[in-house]
């Protein structure tokens, strides 16, 4: 399959459980200055989650985050992201609260508790943040959407549960446009809804399917800065990409290439070599296994949580935007 | 028989039949299957839907790392979940029993994926004709590798799979060691099942595990004339098993199985002959001998109630199943399977391909420790569900209770369950001593106290 | 070479599993081969980070017991330790050192067959104690009785049982149930018996800590140190255990080797001190062995961060009537002497275990092993 407006560019990562490498990666973000965080999710009885940094040239560089329940660990953690002044957030969901960290992975504060009221969380899972700097968080379980101060008071939610236009069931990813607009993977819903920064009602993409336009259980949703719609079409195991309109324009299901750190393993490991050239599942290897969550860089890159292969598939859109 | 009575009695003989069947009953479940109908519910178990559960989206989403479980720890949180909350109990207690017969171990296949996939197989054919499961069992590319088919070739036959194959999944021994089959019958089958192996698939180090296949290899199948069990042919695998299915060590050797998997550890020489019948009138349809055996009086008799050690998975998922507290996959029962492996069962991963001993060779002084701790804990998750409706059903049962009064309310509420007099004298002792029975936490501690007896330990 | 004895050690043996696939390069260092350099480019240990014991090998830094021990003659190390066709995945390898069976796989352990010599009718469900949660495989043999242990202070029924208020009545209660009758009825007389003698079994481990005395002091915050501090309290209560099991690790270091092998060792060197120490002043260290064991090693190559699973290992046998030097050789490094990237074993594991049967344990090894090994010479009797 042709891509028209994508290249390929390369992949990072490799299946580890702790340093170099992620272990179900399924969120990623990068700072301001480039530096790419990603969240493995890992199984948490196996207690290899973490915040890991690198360059986009696989460098790893520290992290933080691993398992546990105090001040500073997280335990089935489920998105990130990273404020103006590069702190870092990650809500997680067996602990019903969100952990803040500074660009180092110190950690700074954790708001949250288990409930329904007001600053309270059932599940929270994606996060993103506007640009008067207030956090949003996905509250799956409580079916809403929370606006916090940039300090963690309370300001707002929207949502209920249900499969009406403007309701959620198990939502998961979001993220919030140029416009301050804010978009939810309606994930049990098999759709994307778009709302206003209120948290009124605009519009909804997809539906239940594995064509073009529809999704099985869509997890994440990222809007570029230009206004294209990235869409993780979590269990179709695709990535569709939309246009401003809403109108599909690509689909992307996996082109990886061996990452470096995953061609240094095969060259001290030649027994593994060979027993991988000996199975050739080589176009196998290259396609998405559960894509979870997107992420674009001003300069046209776009990066994909393959959260099912362990590694960063990144693909560049440069030409296009240059045209723009 | 009063009508009392009667009613007393249905309600152990369903009880009893969830026990086997599944992995026990709620006192309100087993009202509303006494309400349907002794052979109506035996229908029912035997012809549950089959099909991806509407929650598997759930158990993915919460634990990402079992949808491409690279070993049986990460696969793990999928069974449990399935054992914890089917509805369709035959079929997750089906899956047991050929995963146990039928074994593979995952510490040699080291592949949890495929371990999922194996039990996936047993829920969708386990209750249908045995040719067909062994067929597919025969064809599975975890089996496969597990018996070394892999290096099974045309010109040098490995005999492992044949020979575990007549010895193990079919035919039987006795207790001298000798079967209804010679060693050139074993030599046959390994030559018929050559080419019969998976396709290699990368090493799991580095993109995590995928999915195994099965492959048939023409140029590595030996085409050659075979005499197998006194057949002579140009037999493939396919040939051998329908030979095997048809002899009545076969359907002897099954029947013993499923009449020591669900009725009891000590075997019944007419019942097992009886349902050998059934096996062969029904060309080995596993589902009609099961309809056999659950609606026989033998089954249904006093004297086969409670004489079945219980597994760890049964005794584990049965007393988490009384709390009724799992509406969504968690942490909590992610677990589960860990507290099977800690009494000595470690799921998708049978010790060897004869799988699990079963009966009294489960106990032993430090696994009855986790037992007895595990399920004391279960019972005592007042906040739990259903462990809130058994406190209730005792309160209900009246005020002031005489303590045996008191410990049969309990029993009763726990499922219609029943201790031999002498545990239970001991209990009603126990409720005589300790004084105000009648509140949440007398009644806990007697729910406690119960899952504690050497009773409660069998099924 | 030991001749074979027959039965009359009776020593106890101290089974410390380092799970993970140690690292043997970095364990015991061949700092004056250049191929170890070359092979390690990031992961090579030099200077500060090495002990050396001769011109030749040096133990890893964070190894000073060790090092100590060696000087003291208490300790052979068995270089280059494996079995034929080796196999890198954690589970299988490290069942094949469980079951002692290379080429078969066998639901029985090795120590869960010398316990049912030793006891051979399981009248004492405390011959074998397990420390951790799940028993090894090493341990099990259906019929064997293995107490495995998280914490003796709490080991037993009902222990962190929330909200039992009324705990002593429950036990009580419980004990006057688990009462085997004469006739066999049900329950069984089996079941019953199992659990009388789980209940002893509780009672006695649980009342181990209470008659111990000991100035050692375990380092709280180190896992293998609480493990081994529990083994010298059964020990000094004398309840006829006769093997101890306790894990150690993860040694799984493909990544962040450095830091992580070192931490490990750090902890091992220092529980290992506190215990050897602690058994002097219970006076076991004549009668004790420790065996320490992984189920392979890694590859003679780096990966950058870290080394991969690969074969062949170092081991170790601790103890005052051990014979104390280097057994075996050390194995080659060079690419023409590898094994798939690996280093060659020269020393057959079964062959230690045969001794800790016989010399240790004072139990036919054949039966255990299915196999006659030779015996090496490591234990005074």
């Amino acid at each position: 399959m042709g891509l028209e407006n994508f290249s390929y560019s390369h992949t990072i990562g490799i299946a580890s459980f702790l340093g170099r490498g992620f272990m179900n990666p399924v969120d990623v973000r990068l700072d301001s200055e480039g530096l790419l965080f990603v969240l493995s999710r890992s199984n948490a009885a196996n207690k290899d989650v973490r915040v890991s940094v690198q360059t986009l040239d696989s460098e790893y560089m520290y992290e933080f985050g691993r398992w546990g329940t105090d001040p500073g660990q997280t335990t089935q953690p489920t998105a990130i992201v990273l404020d103006g002044d590069d702190r870092v957030y990650v809500p997680d969901e067996f602990m019903h609260n969100v952990s803040i960290f500074d660009r180092e992975g110190k950690f700074l504060k954790r708001w949250g508790e288990f409930g329904a009221g007001v600053g309270q969380f059932n599940r929270p899972s994606g996060i993103a943040i506007d640009s008067d700097g207030n956090p949003h968080i996905v509250d799956h379980l409580n079916a809403r959407v929370q606006k916090l101060s940039p300090d963690g008071k309370f300001i707002s939610s929207f949502g209920t549960f249900g499969t009406e236009p403007g309701q959620f069931n198990f939502p998961w990813g979001i993220s919030i446009d140029s416009e301050d607009g804010i978009w939810i993977a309606d994930w049990r819903n098999d759709r994307v809804q778009r709302f206003t920064p209120d948290g009124e009602f605009v519009s909804m993409l997809g539906s239940s399917g594995s064509s073009d336009g529809q999704f099985d259980r869509p997890s994440g949703v990222h809007v570029a800065s230009d206004g294209t719609v990235f869409i993780a079409d979590w269990r179709n195991d695709r990535v569709q990409v939309f246009g401003q309109d809403g109108s599909h324009t690509e689909t992307l299901i996996g082109d990886a290439t061996l990452s470096k750190w995953c061609q240094e393993f095969l060259d001290v490991n030649p027994e593994q070599a060979s027993w991988r050239e000996n199975a050739g599942l080589f176009e196998q290897e290259k396609r998405f296994w559960r894509p979870a969550a997107i992420e674009t860089s001003s300069d046209g890159l776009v990066l994909i949580a393959d959260s099912c292969r362990h590694r960063i598939q990144i693909y560049n859109r440069a030409s296009v935007l240059a045209e723009v | 028989m009063t009508t009392v009575a009667r009613k007393h009695e249905d309600e152990a003989v369903m009880a009893h039949l969830l026990r086997r069947a599944g992995f026990g009953a709620t006192r309100d479940q087993i009202d509303q299957y006494v309400a349907r109908g002794y052979e109506e519910t035996v229908e029912d178990l035997l012809n549950p839907s089959h099909g991806e559960p509407e929650d598997q989206d759930l158990m993915d989403r919460y634990f990402i790392a079992s949808v491409e479980a690279r070993s049986v720890g990460h696969a793990d949180p999928q069974w449990s979940w399935r054992l914890a909350t089917s509805e369709k109990p035959l079929e997750e207690k089906i899956a047991l029993f050929w995963h146990s017969l039928l074994a593979v171990g995952g510490i040699k296949l080291d592949h949890g994926l495929e371990m999922l996939t194996e039990i996936e197989l047993f829920r969708r054919v386990g209750l249908g004709s045995f040719r067909t499961i062994l067929f597919e069992i025969s064809r599975n590319p975890g089996m496969m590798y597990w018996l070394d088919n892999q290096n099974s070739h045309k010109d040098a036959p490995n005999e492992n799979y044949g020979r575990e194959l007549l010895e193990l999944f079919s035919m039987g021994i006795d207790d001298m060691g000798e079967g209804d089959y010679t060693e050139d019958d074993v030599k046959t089958a390994a030559r018929a099942f050559t080419g019969w192996a998976s396709k290699p698939t990368p090493p799991p180090f580095f993109l995590g595990p995928f999915p195994m296949e099965f492959r048939f290899d023409a140029s590595d199948h030996d085409n050659g004339e075979k005499s197998f069990l006194g057949e002579t042919g140009n037999f493939d695998g396919e040939n051998i098993i329908d030979i095997i299915v048809k002899k009545r060590a076969t359907a002897r050797f099954i029947a013993m199985r499923l009449y020591l998997y669900f009725v009891s550890d000590e075997p019944d020489d007419e019942e097992i002959e009886r349902l050998t019948d059934v096996f062969q009138e029904t060309d080995g349809d596993i589902r009609s001998i099961l309809r056999s055996l659950f609606n026989s009086d033998h089954f249904k008799s006093a004297a086969v109630r409670f004489h079945k050690v219980k597994s760890p998975a049964e005794l584990v998922f049965g007393a988490a199943r009384l709390t009724d507290r799992f509406d969504i996959p968690d942490m909590d029962s992610s677990l589960l399977a860990n507290q099977s492996l800690f009494m000595g069962q470690h799921l998708l991963n049978p010790p060897g391909v004869e799988g699990w001993h079963e009966g009294e060779e489960w106990v032993d002084s430090g696994s009855l420790i986790e037992r007895i701790n595990f399920a004391a804990s279960e019972l005592g998750r007042v906040e739990a569900p259903g462990i809130r409706r058994m406190i209730e059903l005792v309160e209900l049962a009246g005020d002031d209770l005489q303590p045996e009064e008191f410990v049969e309310a309990c029993l009763d509420a726990m499922g219609s369950i029943d201790l031999d007099n002498g545990s239970k004298a001991v209990l009603v002792e126990h409720a005589g001593q300790s004084g105000s029975m009648g509140s949440a936490d007398r009644i806990v501690e007697m729910f406690q106290l119960i899952v504690s007896t050497p009773d409660y330990q069998y099924c | 070479m030991a001749n074979n004895s027959n039965g009359h050690s009776k020593k106890n043996l101290v089974v410390i599993q380092l799970s993970g696939g140690n690292d043997y390069l970095n364990t015991l260092v061949p700092y004056q081969d250049g191929h170890y350099y070359d092979f390690r480019p990031n992961m090579g240990l030099r200077g500060d980070d090495l002990i050396p014991i001769d011109d030749k090998l040096a133990f890893n830094s964070h190894m000073g017991t060790f090092k100590s021990l060696f000087d003291q003659d208490k300790m052979a190390v068995l270089m280059g330790i494996g079995y034929p066709e080796p196999n890198r995945s954690h589970f299988r390898s490290m069942d094949i050192w469980h079951t002692a069976q290379p080429t078969t796989t066998s639901s029985e352990g090795w120590l869960g067959k010398a316990n049912s010599i030793i006891d051979p009718e399981g009248k004492n469900p405390i011959t074998t104690v397990n420390f951790g949660r799940g028993l090894p495989r090493a341990l099990a043999l259906q019929g064997v009785s293995v107490a495995s242990v998280g914490a003796l202070e709490s080991y037993g029924l009902y222990t962190g049982l929330a909200g039992a208020s009324n705990k002593d009545a429950m036990l009580d209660t419980i004990s006057r149930i688990y009462q085997p009758m004469a006739d066999g009825g049900f329950p069984s007389r089996r079941i019953l018996e199992t659990g009388r003698g789980a209940l002893d079994g509780a009672d006695l481990l649980r009342e181990a800590p209470r008659t111990y005395s000991s100035d050692v002091e375990y380092p709280e915050d180190n896992p293998i140190a609480q493990s081994l501090k529990g083994i010298a309290q059964v020990m000094s209560a004398e309840l006829g255990t006769r093997i101890y099991y306790a894990a150690h690790g993860s040694f799984d270091t493909h990544t962040n080797e450095l830091v992580n092998h070192a931490l490990l060792w750090d902890q091992l060197s220092t529980a290992l001190a506190c215990f050897l120490d602690d058994l002097k002043q219970q006076g076991k260290g004549e009668e004790t062995v420790i065996w320490m064991f992984s189920e392979f090693g890694r590859r003679i190559a780096d990966n950058g961060a870290g080394t991969d699973h690969g074969s062949g290992g170092a081991a170790f046998v601790i103890g005052d009537s051990v014979k104390g030097g280097l057994y075996g050789e050390y194995p080659k490094l060079g690419l023409a002497d590898q094994l798939e990237g690996d280093v060659h074993f020269n020393t057959d594991f079964r062959q230690v275990y045969a001794t800790l049967l016989e010399d240790v344990l004072g139990v036919e090894s054949e039966p255990v092993l299915k196999q006659k090994f030779s015996t090496l010479d490591l234990v005074r009797s």
